[in-house]
């Protein structure tokens, strides 16, 4: 974390030699454009026949009530072709019509209404018209983006990780604004489970002006998430982030190694190559199951169940069979592991599987994963089985069948990149995490569950000072306070809040999984794991100075200023 | 030659001449000024407002703007002459100095916005040449 800044500067300077305005789109102004120009020739058309029909009509020779001649005037002909053309009709007016004037009126009638419904007619089909309510869908987006008035993320993408990590943050309060190639996204969010109207824009991902459509130039926007199929669409937005706003973290998927290099070379602050993951988790699981346990459990969305203890490693020969890239990944990072592996076409049977310690099914089909992965249980039971899967449609039955590790590139995807973008702080736990040994984990793990249960953790930041923690702060200027003081609860200080301290950081130093007798420091940074309602209660500690002296010394402390005063223990202190 | 050229250079001179044709004259004396040459005015006004409509240009936008003006200048020109001779029920003919002047200055001032939207036509015509 600490040296992240650095290079992220160094390379946008390399990369960006000029500093450019973000690329304008037209569409603010498309619509009413596009509506003008298509109403010039009907309002032309509407305006001289009108013309027409009143400068007749006030030709006409007719006669007053008394019998003597008149003619209408301009604006007398004017009232009455107004009515007679939009088909009101309040008789004849200011007298009784003359023949001729009856004969004007009657052509005018035909003239006039024919074409007010050319008028109109045009004017309907056009708010019909698939350009023009795209051009008005944009604009309605577009400014939507632009009042959002907190800090948004852009996902660009909305297929399942898309869908998965929009669905995730929005649970969390967070604003999120879609884009996507694909026009059904619009439906797809209509019908999603999404608690705010989230801004979604139907572009192509490559072109610069989608992004800024979608807020990339918006002080508010707070990161890129490039989250589609495609890789090169992933490094399209990956490059035009880091050359059009290089001081905003951009997270992208890549498939392939070439792929992510280029992402890297371009400064990305999180490349998830879910395949290349997937053989790191595959690898920590035979290695070190606790950590493996621990660390897919953080990962989890928040309060998903622990899973259940497996600490099984199997030994001895691997079979990978599969009909993609995915094969040859997988076999060398567990080549490199010391493991030794045979690839095996997916769409053969199998070998036999007699001294084979494990099998990762990981055709491209899942279904024939499934089949695969089956008939090796069938025929030795005790064979370590990794199935991947391409949805979560398959997930009852994977669940049914229940193999040891499940990869479903999709889901992996989300979850990382959801642990980068929460809170880059508890990124840096996990990757520490990543790498402890089996007592560590253990300890922590049975931490965790002691204090907050087997729903998995959520995490929060803390910053202890004015802003956020007042309280701590003045307590802090004249006494001391302990980390596992900090997480009492304030109604009850014998109990512990159901929070786990993960990280303190100090001065750009961090601790990791600080121990309860940690002494807390003004300006201290506190990442903290646990339960939901546990944060909200932590933030009376961190408010209110007499819950604070509460939870350090045990002493009840009067809340309320006249109580205070009339209290001599507090007078003397 | 393109005929929307032709159609939009017809409007607007036609817009200017008409307007031209009813302020000339001495500015009180009804009888200088035609109420159908005020009414073929707005008429004409209002048809090159429209033909301006959505062009995105800075020209474009200009001509809008000075096109409104007439249109807007003249329609409250034609509200008092018709007010004048219906509302009150002077005779057309009769009609007081102080209120003729009323009307004719409004059309004055948008003979000026039309003579820039000429002016402006003339000056697009010349750079098309000079880039032709």
């Amino acid at each position: 974390m600490a040296d992240r800044p650095d290079v992220r500067a160094e390379s946008a300077t390399e990369l960006r030699q000029a500093e450019i305005a973000l690329p304008e789109t037209s569409a603010s102004t498309d619509a009413i454009f596009i509506l003008m120009r298509r109403m010039r020739s009907p309002l032309v058309v509407l305006l001289i026949v009108f013309a027409v029909d009143v400068l007749g009509l006030s030709l006409m020779p007719g006669v007053d009530a008394s019998g003597a001649p008149h003619r209408m005037t301009i604006f007398d002909a004017f009232y009455v072709m107004s009515y007679t053309a939009t088909t009101i009709g309040f008789g004849e007016i200011p007298y009784e019509f003359s023949i001729a004037q009856r004969m004007w009126v009657t052509f005018s009638i035909y003239s006039s209404v024919v074409v007010w419904a050319y008028s109109l007619g045009t004017l309907f089909s056009l708010f019909q018209d698939r350009g023009f309510r795209e051009a008005v869908q944009l604009q309605r987006v577009a400014g939507q983006v632009r009042r959002l008035r907190e800090p948004f993320l852009i996902i660009a993408g909305y297929g399942q990780m898309g869908q998965r990590i929009a669905e995730t943050l929005d649970a969390q309060g967070r604003r999120v604004v879609v884009v996507d190639s694909d026009d059904h996204v619009r439906d797809q969010l209509a019908g999603g489970k999404l608690s705010i109207d989230v801004p979604a824009i139907d572009g192509d991902i490559r072109d610069p002006r989608t992004l800024t459509l979608a807020g990339l130039g918006h002080p508010h926007c707070a990161g890129v998430l490039a989250m589609t199929h495609d890789d090169s669409v992933n490094l399209a937005a990956v490059m035009a982030v880091r050359l059009l706003r290089p001081e905003l973290p951009v997270y992208a998927r890549a498939n392939d190694r070439v792929t992510a290099a280029s992402m890297h070379d371009f400064g990305a602050d999180g490349v998830i190559n879910p395949f290349d993951r997937f053989g790191e988790y595959l690898i920590l699981r035979l290695q070190r199951p606790v950590t493996y346990r621990l660390v897919k459990w953080l990962l989890a969305a928040y309060d998903s169940p622990l899973e259940e203890c497996r600490t099984r490693l199997p030994s001895g020969r691997w079979i990978v069979a599969s009909d993609d890239h995915f094969g040859e990944e997988i076999a060398s990072d567990l080549r490199r592991a010391g493991v030794v592996v045979e690839v095996v076409d997916a769409q053969e049977s199998l070998p036999n599987l007699r001294d084979v310690a494990g099998l990762v099914a990981g055709a491209a089909d899942e279904n024939r994963n499934l089949a695969l992965a089956g008939s090796a249980r069938m025929s030795h039971p005790g064979v370590f089985l990794a199935v991947r899967a391409c949805s979560e449609g398959l997930g009852p039955l994977l669940d049914a069948f229940s193999p040891d590790i499940v990869f479903i590139p999709a889901r992996l995807t989300a979850e990382e990149a959801l642990a980068r973008v929460v809170t880059p702080d508890f990124w840096d736990f996990f990757r520490f995490a990543f790498n402890q040994d089996e007592e560590w984990s253990r300890e922590l793990l049975d931490r965790l569950v002691a204090r907050q249960g087997t729903g998995s953790p959520t995490s929060r930041r803390i910053v202890l000072d004015e802003t956020h923690a007042p309280g701590v702060l003045k307590w802090l200027t004249r006494h001391s306070l302990n980390l596992g003081d900090l997480l009492r609860d304030p109604d009850d200080r014998e109990q512990p809040l159901a929070l786990v301290p993960l990280i303190v950081t100090r001065e750009c130093a961090d601790t990791f999984a600080p121990a309860d007798d940690f002494a807390l420091a003004p300006g201290d940074e506190l990442v903290v794991a646990g339960h939901d309602a546990a944060m909200d209660v932590l933030d009376r500690t961190l408010f209110h100075p007499d819950a604070v002296e509460y939870v350090a010394t045990g002493n009840v402390v009067p809340a309320t200023w006249i109580f205070r005063k009339l209290s001599p223990r507090v007078q003397d202190a | 030659m393109n005929s929307e050229k032709v159609v939009f250079g017809f409007f607007v001179l036609l817009a200017a001449t008409l307007n031209f044709g009813y302020v000339t004259g001495e500015i009180g004396n009804p009888l200088h000024h035609n109420a159908i040459e005020l009414y073929a005015a707005v008429v004409v006004n209002l048809i090159a407002t429209v033909l301006k409509l959505g062009d995105r240009t800075q020209m474009g936008a200009v001509h809008l703007a000075s096109s409104l003006v007439a249109s807007i200048q003249l329609l409250i020109a034609a509200g008092i002459w018709i007010w004048e001779t219906q509302g009150l029920g002077v005779d057309p003919l009769q009609v007081g100095e102080r209120a003729m002047s009323g009307v004719v200055s409004l059309a004055l001032g948008a003979l000026l916005a039309n003579i820039v939207s000429v002016v402006l036509m003339v000056i697009e015509t010349a750079n098309f040449r000079r880039r032709a």
